[in-house]
């Protein structure tokens, strides 16, 4: 891993204004990514992912509000006018989304959505280079020069999810967000999609963040992982030691409830994930918690490093009272530390 | 597209019908208060209008199929004189209101919708809809009193009597305003065109309500889908992204209503006509439907139906032509 | 950005044109020429039918008429009594005979010479080609009286030489000499017109002060002036447009704009109050002949009782019609036949009085034993004669109610419905209205009161059909004056129908033109060689 992270988040909170009260998407959300490295968040659906994946790079809708400290090679993204922040995206900022088939305008052939990027960017582009770049780019994806000319509605849903990586990666971002790039895809194609995720940091320098809620491709293609729950990363840590040792109760259940070949019986996590408007007091997690204790329902745990160290590295932690007391990092009272007695939950209301 | 000749047939059926069945007919409603009845009967049994329905009805088919449409009754006129008299000042009527339309309703619906539930978005929304729900006879009266007048602008007609008698005498393509142009004479040209002025003006307002609120909606529509969001995501400047992705792709819909608008538009050109005195088939249809005129009102009629389906046609082609997804299929 | 390029591309032609149009050297003719006013131009909302005097029946197509063609006699304005036109002289030797001598060398507008062979086939063909919106049944006098076959009767025309012609009644009639004065008796070039069918209207050839330059059917009529024209109307203006609006509106908004300089027919009420008010424009009055009358239907049961149709003519205030309903435009009429025509008399007014009168209609209805209220179902059509139709019949229901005598209750039906309605007894009471054919008192007695009239009624008086009768073959004037005021007395008498108002004959001129205000008169032909412009 390299010294200097390419991106710093610190304390992100996006927060969405409704008539019911504001929506906590985010709340409090601490990492960072070095170059050429490929962090995984994962997390249930409505645990924040994709808003703090948008929220990265700018692209929140009207009604939200961002707030805390993101730095982009050392510059404070956050305090950057508009413009800049314009600027930032395509160049050093990337985004691929999650639905490929709608994220081409059907209007534009393919080579003037290259053009059109290449030349917001640098306006003084020539016709030529724009082609030489463009083709480039797409032969890397694996997409042939003959088909530069085509529209959207020509090519198959993993072409153009491979179309949008190619589009992202023309000015060589520095940074890119990936947010569930396979999920509309099947199963050969997403293959392939990561293995060309992966492969980017070797082609391009690129650091990624890659957002799904698929174990399996984080630990197929991920260097760290983060688990989000209710807008805070509970976890985050290298993905072969999360992953061999869960120390968050959530990280945990959640392993177990992946199904792979092996598995007999169906496991799921009790409850649902909770309303970001009144989200619980305390831990977010603790009604769903099979370790509660009666500190979890008062306090917001604090994050302290998974092995004991520094607290808050933003690059190895665990945010739970149960974890942090078993390795020591923090004492509880004998109140503090009484099991929570557990209501009945009912079987999770579909969402 | 074989579905025109069924539309066609139960068009002229329905006109048949419906002239047939309004009380009175041709003869009564020329002389009826001056005459002696058995003198009316006397007439209408000359023009066969006494004899069995389904024999003139079969009679009135074969006529259409041969294309004769025949002469008037209340004025001795071949009907195709009519159209070929009367359709270029409809035409021209029509083709300017819908310019008018295009160029009100376009800007107004993509200002409306780039600044939502805004004051602007607000008072454009219920100007769209007075125009589309306002009579135009009212309309038109209302733009006569206080824009004509004051502006000296022409209150009714196509032309001043004088361009009118010496362009109109040698007509080349019958449609005035091209024939004006062709004459070079260049005031009577300018004549023509500033007649054109507040009728086109009247009628594309009506229509222009119809194309504001859906190019706002499409607008709204476009900025809101993903591949907007992606573009904004590559650093495309917000300008560029309404004007090259949301806006373009908002206008596609519009064309397809446009052909939908063309019958809209024929139907709000007989009012406008009436109200500007403006020597169209308009005028020409609301005449004969008075005089219960039957072989003028059925021409007339099929031919609008003709120039709707015409219409519709060249709709589907400019479709296929912008849209590369229709071309596909 | 293909489309944006299309439009921009569009925009740019057209302006492009527009910009050559405005170069391009342009010539208007001018107006001007060595002899004449400045050219004038006429609004009008009445329809055309046919421009063929063998083809037309209404005022619209027959104004135009006049203009183009000549007859044997025409009446000057505001007079009773025919002038030579084309003819010389015209003379009944007896009532059933009528010679006229045309003037020498008459030529129409092409050159052709007229002669006494144009006046016959004239006559002729219009009997021939009896078009159903034509006017052949004023030529009875004439005809054959086949229904299959019309022509003209054996020997009713005979032509000795090329300037004499002479007509053979088929029975004394002292009003043929009047038809001829209207546009029915117009004289048509032979070598042009055909016998047996109708002239397109674009080509019709005449010997009148005018000649047809230019016609569009329902937009616009160029006449000028006829240089081959040797009568009295010579015409004052080079060249006329006449400009056709299909509703009155528009028409309003045209002459108050100054964008034609005469309106005449038809301005509603409040459009003219509107520019009386504003003075920008005359509105000018002449009397007019036009006839609102309310008909007794005799097969009702309340029609066929006399005295109910007494009180309702005690009853019926003009006055308050006339005001209210129509603005002061009309002039209230107490006889069937219109103030101006020789023998009228206001025959109503001696016998019902010029102001209702309660206390008579209540003693008539006493004395005959008819029970009141009287029930009655009064009809009217509400377009045909106007928007108000409505006004005036409300106005008669409640005077008819506000007496005690009457239940009146008012029911209308569109015009074509309620042609066929009034004829099947739907309504006790109806409105009609009339215009004259030709200026006689016989156009509003004939019609009216022989057999049920043409809007069949019921009424039969065989004194009254006999005096019809007489009337047509007497020839004496003040004899035949006594015969009218017979009739019209008798039609007082027995009310088959209350006379409602005269309509007044009215136009609307711009300040520059001349001539209008002496062409308004019962007749209501539009003498258009008598108007001029200035400047």
């Amino acid at each position: 891993m390299s010294a200097e992270p390419i991106v710093r988040a610190r304390d992100i909170r996006i927060w969405y204004g409704t008539t019911r009260g504001p929506v906590k998407a985010v709340d409090g959300v601490s990492f960072s990514v070095g170059k050429a490295e490929i962090l995984g968040l994962v997390g249930e659906s409505g645990s924040g992912k994709s808003t703090l994946g948008r929220g990265l790079l700018g692209l929140l809708p009207d009604g939200a509000a961002m707030d805390g400290e993101l730095t982009f090679e050392g510059v404070d993204l956050l305090a950057a006018t508009p413009k800049q922040r314009f600027a930032y995206r395509g160049t050093h900022l990337g985004m691929i989304f999650q639905e490929p088939l709608t994220r081409l305008n059907p209007l534009m052939r393919i080579s003037e959505h290259f053009s059109e990027t290449l030349k917001t960017h640098e306006p003084s582009i020539s016709k030529a280079e724009i082609e030489r770049r463009s083709l480039e780019v797409l032969r890397v994806m694996g997409i042939p020069p003959s088909r530069f000319s085509s529209y959207p509605h020509e090519f198959s849903g993993g072409m153009r999810q491979r179309l949008m990586i190619a589009l992202a990666l023309v000015l060589r971002p520095a940074f890119v967000v990936a947010d569930e790039p396979t999920t509309a895809l099947d199963v050969l194609v997403e293959a392939q999609i990561i293995k060309i995720l992966h492969d980017l940091r070797n082609s391009f320098d690129t650091s990624l963040l890659l957002i799904t809620h698929n174990l399996g491709i984080i630990a197929e293609a991920c260097d760290r992982v983060a688990v989000m729950y209710a807008g805070q990363i509970v976890e985050i840590g290298a993905v072969d030691k999360v992953f061999a040792d869960p120390q968050h109760p959530y990280t945990r259940e959640l392993l177990r409830s992946t199904i792979s070949l092996s598995t007999t019986a169906l496991h799921s996590i009790p409850g649902a994930p909770p309303d970001l408007v009144d989200p619980p007091t305390g831990c977010a997690f603790h009604p769903r918690c099979p370790d509660a204790l009666a500190i979890c329902a008062v306090t917001r745990p604090i994050a302290y490093a998974r092995d004991g160290g520094a607290p808050r590295s933003g690059s190895t932690d665990v945010a739970c009272w149960v974890a942090s007391a078993k390795s020591g990092t923090v004492t509880l009272t004998p109140a503090e530390a009484a099991p929570l007695p557990r209501e009945e939950l009912a079987d999770a209301d579909e969402a | 597209m074989l579905l025109i000749i069924p539309m066609m047939w139960v068009l002229l059926t329905m006109v048949f019908i419906l002239l047939r069945v309004a009380p009175g007919d041709p003869v009564s409603a020329a002389v009826g208060g001056k005459l002696d009845p058995t003198v009316i009967a006397a007439r209408r049994a000359s023009l066969g209008l006494d004899r069995p329905l389904i024999v003139q009805y079969f009679e009135y088919l074969g006529q259409v199929i041969r294309l004769d449409f025949g002469k008037t009754l209340s004025d001795n006129r071949p009907v195709l004189d009519i159209i070929r008299d009367n359709g270029g000042a409809t035409l021209t009527l029509t083709i300017g209101a819908f310019l008018f339309a295009l160029v009100i309703g376009i800007p107004l619906g993509l200002i409306a919708g780039r600044r939502r539930d805004s004051i602007a978005d607000v008072l454009i929304r219920l100007f769209g809809v007075i125009t589309y729900a306002a009579p135009i006879f009212f309309v038109g009266l209302l733009i006569q009193m206080f824009v004509a007048r004051p502006l000296g602008l022409p209150t009714s007609g196509i032309a001043s009597p004088r361009t009118q008698f010496m362009v109109g005498s040698a007509p080349k393509t019958h449609i005035l305003l091209f024939d004006a142009a062709l004459s070079g004479d260049g005031n009577a040209f300018m004549d023509v065109l500033i007649h054109h002025l507040l009728p086109c003006l009247t009628l594309g307002l009506l229509v222009c309500g119809v194309f504001i609120r859906l190019v706002r909606v499409n607008i709204l529509q476009t900025l809101q889908s993903d591949y907007v969001e992606a573009a904004r995501a590559r650093g495309i400047p917000e300008n560029k992204v309404i004007r090259d992705h949301a806006f373009r792709n908002a206008l596609v819909p519009v064309v397809t209503v446009i052909g939908l608008q063309a019958a809209m538009l024929l139907g709000g050109a007989v009012l406008t006509e009436n109200t500007f005195n403006w020597p169209g088939l308009g005028t020409q249809l609301v005449h004969y439907i008075e005089a219960l005129d039957y072989p003028a009102v059925q021409g007339l009629v099929t031919f609008f139906a003709a120039i709707v389906v015409v219409v519709s046609l060249a709709v589907d082609v400019i479709n296929a032509l912008i849209d590369p997804r229709v071309r596909y299929r | 950005m293909k489309k944006t390029a299309l439009v921009a591309l569009a925009a740019g032609v057209a302006t492009t044109l527009a910009l050559a149009a405005c170069t391009s050297s342009g010539t208007t003719s001018s107006s001007s020429a060595a002899t004449g006013s400045a050219d004038w131009i006429l609004g009008t909302s009445d329809t055309i039918t046919a421009l063929d005097p063998a083809g037309a029946y209404d005022i619209g197509s027959w104004n135009l008429q006049y203009s183009l063609f000549q007859q044997l006699v025409v009446m000057p304005a505001n007079s009773a009594t025919e002038t030579p036109d084309a003819a010389a002289s015209c003379k009944y030797d007896d009532p059933k005979t009528l010679t006229c001598k045309l003037k020498a060398n008459q030529k129409f507008s092409n050159g052709d010479v007229m002669t006494s062979k144009d006046v016959l086939f004239s006559m002729q063909r219009n009997l021939k080609i009896n078009d159903p919106n034509g006017a052949s049944t004023l030529l009875a006098s004439i005809s054959n009286g086949k229904t299959e076959g019309q022509d003209l009767a054996e020997g009713a025309i005979t032509t000795p030489d090329d300037t004499t012609v002479v007509f053979h009644l088929n029975a004394p009639d002292t009003t043929f000499i009047k038809v001829l004065t209207t546009a029915a008796g117009s004289i048509v070039d032979s070598k042009v017109f055909p016998a047996d069918k109708l002239l397109a209207d674009a080509s019709v050839i005449g010997s009148g002060p005018y000649a047809l330059a230019a016609y569009k059917p329902g937009e616009q009529a160029v006449l000028k002036k006829n240089p081959n024209y040797a009568g009295d109307r010579m015409g004052k203006a080079n060249q006329i447009f006449v400009q056709f609006y299909k509703d009155a509106s528009p028409l309003k908004q045209a002459v108050s704009a100054g964008e034609v300089d005469v309106a005449w027919r038809t301005l509603s009420p409040v459009d003219l109050a509107d520019l009386k008010t504003k003075g920008q424009q005359d509105v000018v009055e002449g009397q007019g002949s036009e006839f609102r009358y309310w008909v007794w239907g005799f097969n009702s049961a309340v029609g066929k009782e006399a005295a109910v149709r007494k009180a309702a003519a005690y009853l019926i205030d003009r006055d308050a019609i006339a005001t209210k309903a129509y603005n002061g435009n009309v002039t209230p009429s107490y006889s069937i036949v219109p103030p101006g025509f020789a023998g009228q008399k206001d025959s109503f007014k001696t016998v019902y009085g010029a102001t209702p009168n309660l206390e008579a209609a209540k003693k008539v209805l006493a004395d005959a034993g008819v029970t009141t209220p009287v029930p009655l179902t009064i009809g009217y059509t509400p377009q045909h004669y106007g928007p108000n139709a409505v006004d005036e019949t409300t106005q008669l229901m409640n005077q008819l109610n506000a007496s005690g005598l009457f239940t009146a209750k008012m029911t209308s039906a569109e015009w074509k419905q309620y042609q066929t309605l009034y004829k099947q007894n739907a309504y006790d009471l109806w409105m009609l209205g009339w215009y004259p054919d030709f200026l006689d008192a016989d156009n509003y007695l004939a019609p009216f009161l022989v057999k049920g009239g043409f809007f069949k009624n019921g009424y039969n008086n065989d004194q009254v059909n006999s005096w019809v009768g007489a009337e047509q073959a007497e020839t004496d004037t003040a004899k035949r004056a006594t015969i009218l005021g017979q009739l019209q007395d008798q039609a007082a008498a027995d009310v088959p129908l209350i006379p409602s108002w005269n309509g007044k004959n009215i136009a609307v001129s711009s300040k520059k033109v001349a001539g209008v205000k002496d062409t308004l008169d019962p007749s209501y032909i539009f003498r258009m060689w008598m108007v001029s412009k200035s400047g």
